[in-house]
């Protein structure tokens, strides 16, 4: 059973402006850990708004738990709703210790019992010694913590995180995402997160949702979202993507760059363009290749290759980054689709 | 809901004042305008005009030769130079008229030296007033006009003076044009402490309309001419505010380098000594003096009289009638500020606008617009309780602190929704969403979240309202409740009857008490750098 279920949820802030949210329906299982995606102005964090009860949908429903929570006409707030967040800049109470902020949302327990709970929650994060310590008193990623621990300790339905990552340094983001998917799937909580970086979606979520536009554009697995992109915008956003112009002739795809299966996609004597990612692409120096190196972009892990082909095309190649082709030299293309991902000429 | 309501009831005297011409003009009015009104008006306006010119310069000079020179003393002045502000306009009149008065000090020492035929000019004229006004009133186009030279003037003298313009002309062509909304703002604030104050004229015998109000109320007492005359009051004070509005323009200033400001060019020898006798005679003039004057009277005092039980209930009386006034003020405030934080609406931002107008009114003009509804209240209580219990009851609200402290609330709403509104907006959203996720209504945020994080805003809105009710002076007298009596009132009362020493004490109080924000604000200030 689903958790939490979004139907046709539509927010829109000012009428006749196009919608922040459009018509966005998913649905999140018992423990399980979606992402929304999306650049900025997407309407993801609306979305996340309208699940925890901040913002109210203009049509559409929102149901925790099977229970209807918001629709146009109805709507039980924020505080009623069972849904716990852990915010950007984490909103710690500034004014509590790392115990008391802990406690804050539990309601009608003993005090020893409450106690406990925030002990054993802190002792869930790693914090246990912090309790007396004040938010300005700590670290980022301790900050961090403590808010997961505060909205995981009354038990919500539905955790939301928003931009879970973003405010902390890049050495630390790593290992912070590490603890907090192995705390958000020890408690098999279910939680839904939003990101604009799709390695922060890839690497937690079981599920990806891309959002553009105010539209769910796509809804899958990480894998299926890189390899199987919906959308050319979805397959532009998650990877750097070169679309090919191509037609579609038998049983191939016939592009300037060579012939690929067409698995049946588009009918023959269709027009398509042909996605090609950087890792698709390999080329090995030649004297006589038809293919000129442009520009070279030493990544660290990995060198990002622009290459030149004959009528203007340029195509994108990462390699590893201990091969080293200089910017200029002639090289011979070879391009390996695992997955042919064909879309109608734009 | 709770916003709406309290901006109506603080609106309401203000309405009733401009609905005053709804009814008749009645014997009075028809005599005033014939005899005096148009003399009022034009007192009033003179005397705007002069605080305003008299402050502008004062203000803006001295904060010119604070922010761009280096000199002996210059750090002390920086600071001791907004004292001034702690000083009430009827203090310091009274201070001067006892000092320069024919048979005081420095009149008599003249004549001793110099025979007896000679004569100060009289200071109880207009240009008294102004004097006397401008001396305390500078402050507040000093202190605005400080930080704009020295928050927007840093680059701008630099560069001026690398084209080639010496210091002054800098200031003149640059600096000056810069500061320009401060210093419409400064000296429209002063210029509405001059149109509001009672105290000063009355002493001093010069003809305006916040004076005419009470003569009018108290001495032949009727309330709708009172209230007429204070509507006139009213739209010169809306003038001044419009006015204050065209001269900030449209330009904003924001930004500018905040760098700290910019080296201050050090003066020499006669130059120095020069900027130093400028600073410490406007002090000397404006605080030191006034207050050693004070002091002097209060120790000549009888020691049975300064320690009368009548003194410390006049003290306990003021500290207990302010405090109330601190309290509901505050609550207000807080209530209108948080409202408008929950919902953003419009209603509720004009509420607040609307609400804050309240300061820029005249004391005497509000307690004219109060009693009208606490009147009508008594009125229906009246009657209420006739039907109800079968027995007259009176005038309950009239005459009682009730009426006093709605004056109050209209009067400094304004001080206590700025302090605590900006409270408030340091507190994150983020945090009342966290709390309404953890479970917790917003009412119930209020205690456990917001106030506590508002402490400090809140305990300096009581500061600041409790200081200035107990200096405020014509509200208090029209509408105190019967037997009780104030610190400003026991000043104004021996004053106008020129017992100078009776006065000092009360008078040496309020200095005391309206010290104490300008020591906290600079204590903050200093702790911020």
């Amino acid at each position: 059973m689903s958790v939490l279920e979004l139907a046709a949820v539509t927010r829109v802030y000012r009428r006749g402006q196009p919608p922040a949210v459009d018509a966005v329906s998913l649905a999140v299982a018992r423990g399980e850990i979606l992402a929304l995606l999306g650049p900025s102005g997407s309407g993801k964090s609306t979305l996340l708004r309208l699940i925890a009860g901040f913002e109210l949908p203009d049509a559409g429903s929102v149901a925790i738990d099977g229970r209807v929570v918001a629709d146009p006409t109805f709507t039980i707030p924020p505080e009623r709703r069972g849904v716990g967040i852990v915010f950007q800049d984490y909103a710690l109470f500034p004014h509590l210790t790392v115990e008391a902020n802990v406690a804050f949302g539990l309601h009608g327990l003993a005090r020893s019992r409450r106690h406990e709970r925030v002990a054993s929650f802190l002792e869930l994060v790693g914090l246990p010694a912090l309790a007396e310590r004040y938010p300005h008193e700590l670290s980022g990623g301790q900050q961090q913590l403590v808010a997961l621990a505060r909205a995981l300790a009354p038990a919500p339905a539905v955790l939301l995180l928003d931009e879970p990552f973003s405010n902390l340094d890049a050495d630390l983001r790593g290992q912070m995402r590490e603890d907090v998917e192995k705390i958000l799937r020890e408690t098999e909580t279910t939680v839904v997160f939003v990101t604009h970086g799709q390695d922060e979606a890839f690497g937690i979520a079981d599920r990806v949702g891309v959002l553009a536009h105010g539209r769910l554009e796509q809804l899958d697995t990480p894998e299926t979202i890189y390899h199987r992109p919906a959308t050319p915008f979805v397959a532009e956003f998650v990877g750097a993507a070169t679309f090919v112009a191509g037609e579609v002739r038998g049983a191939h795809v016939v592009t300037d760059v060579g012939a690929f299966p067409a698995n049946g996609a588009a009918p023959p004597g269709a027009q398509v363009d042909v996605m090609i990612r950087p890792d698709d692409v390999t080329f090995v120096p030649a004297a006589d290749g038809d293919a000129v190196v442009v520009h070279r972009d030493f990544r660290g892990t990995e060198t990002m290759y622009c290459l030149s082909l004959p009528g203007g095309r340029r195509l994108y190649s990462s390699q590893p980054s201990w091969a080293t082709t200089a910017v200029g030299d002639r090289v011979r293309l070879e391009i390996h689709l695992e997955h042919v991902v064909t879309f109608p000429r734009r | 809901m709770a916003a709406a309501a309290i901006a109506a009831t603080v609106a309401l005297p203000l309405l009733v004042v401009l609905a005053s011409w709804r009814e008749p003009a009645g014997d009075v009015w028809t005599h005033l305008w014939r005899t005096q009104l148009l003399e009022l008006i034009a007192n009033t306006l003179l005397l705007a005009a002069g605080v305003g010119a008299g402050t502008l310069v004062l203000g803006a000079g001295l904060a010119w030769l604070v922010a761009a020179f280096e000199f002996p003393g210059r750090r002390v002045f920086e600071w001791a130079l907004v004292l001034p502000l702690a000083m009430p306009a009827y203090v310091i009149g009274f201070a001067f008229l006892a000092l320069f008065d024919f048979a005081g000090p420095v009149q008599s020492a003249l004549r001793r030296l110099a025979g007896p035929d000679v004569r100060l000019p009289e200071l109880r004229s207009g240009w008294g007033v102004m004097l006397m006004m401008t001396l305390v009133f500078y402050p507040y186009v000093y202190v605005l006009a400080r930080v704009a030279f020295r928050e927007h003037g840093g680059a701008a003298l630099e560069v001026a003076r690398s084209l080639g313009h010496s210091p002054a002309r800098a200031f003149a062509a640059v600096i000056l044009p810069l500061a320009r909304p401060s210093l419409a703002a400064g000296v429209a604030l002063a210029v509405m402490e001059a149109l509001a104050d009672f105290g000063t004229v009355s002493t001093f015998g010069y003809r305006t309309l916040t004076e005419a109000v009470y003569r009018v109320w108290t001495g032949m007492f009727d309330r709708v001419a009172a209230t007429q005359v204070a509507s006139v009051l009213l739209m010169l004070v809306l003038g001044v505010l419009l006015l204050e509005r065209a001269l900030r323009g449209r330009r904003r200033f924001t930004g500018g380098d905040r760098r700290g400001g910019f080296p201050r060019i050090p003066l020499h020898g006669r130059r120095a000594a020069g900027a130093a006798a400028a600073c410490a005679g406007v002090l000397s003039l404006a605080f030191v003096l006034p207050v050693l004057e004070l002091v002097m009277w209060a120790l000549h005092l009888g020691p049975e009289e300064r320690a009368s039980r009548g003194f410390a209930d006049l003290v306990a009386s003021t500290f207990l009638l302010a405090a109330a006034s601190a309290l509901l003020v505050c609550v207000l405030a807080v209530v209108l500020a948080y409202a408008r934080r929950l919902r953003p609406s419009r209603t509720a931002t004009a509420a607040a606008q609307f609400s804050s107008l309240g300061y820029a009114l005249p004391g005497a003009v509000i307690a004219v617009g109060v009693l009208a509804p606490v009147a009508w209240l008594d009125g229906v209580l009246a009657a209420a309780a006739e039907w109800m219990l079968g027995r007259r009851l009176g005038l309950v609200l009239t005459g009682s602190a009730a009426a006093v402290l709605f004056a109050y609330a209209v009067r400094f709403l304004a001080v206590g929704y700025q302090t605590t509104e900006a409270a408030l907006g340091r507190i994150p959203p983020s945090l009342d969403e966290a709390a309404r996720s953890l479970g917790v209504t917003m009412r119930v945020a209020l205690r456990r979240v917001h106030m506590p994080l508002m402490r400090g805003g809140i305990v300096s809105a009581l500061t600041l309202i409790w200081v200035e009710t107990i200096k405020e002076l014509p509200a208090t007298l029209l509408l105190r409740p019967f037997g009780i009596k104030t610190l400003a009132i026991e000043v104004w009362e021996r004053t106008s009857e020129s017992l100078w020493a009776e006065a000092a004490l009360p008078a040496l109080a309020i200095v005391a008490v309206g010290l104490v924000p300008l020591l906290v604000v600079t204590r903050l200030d200093g702790g911020r750098r």
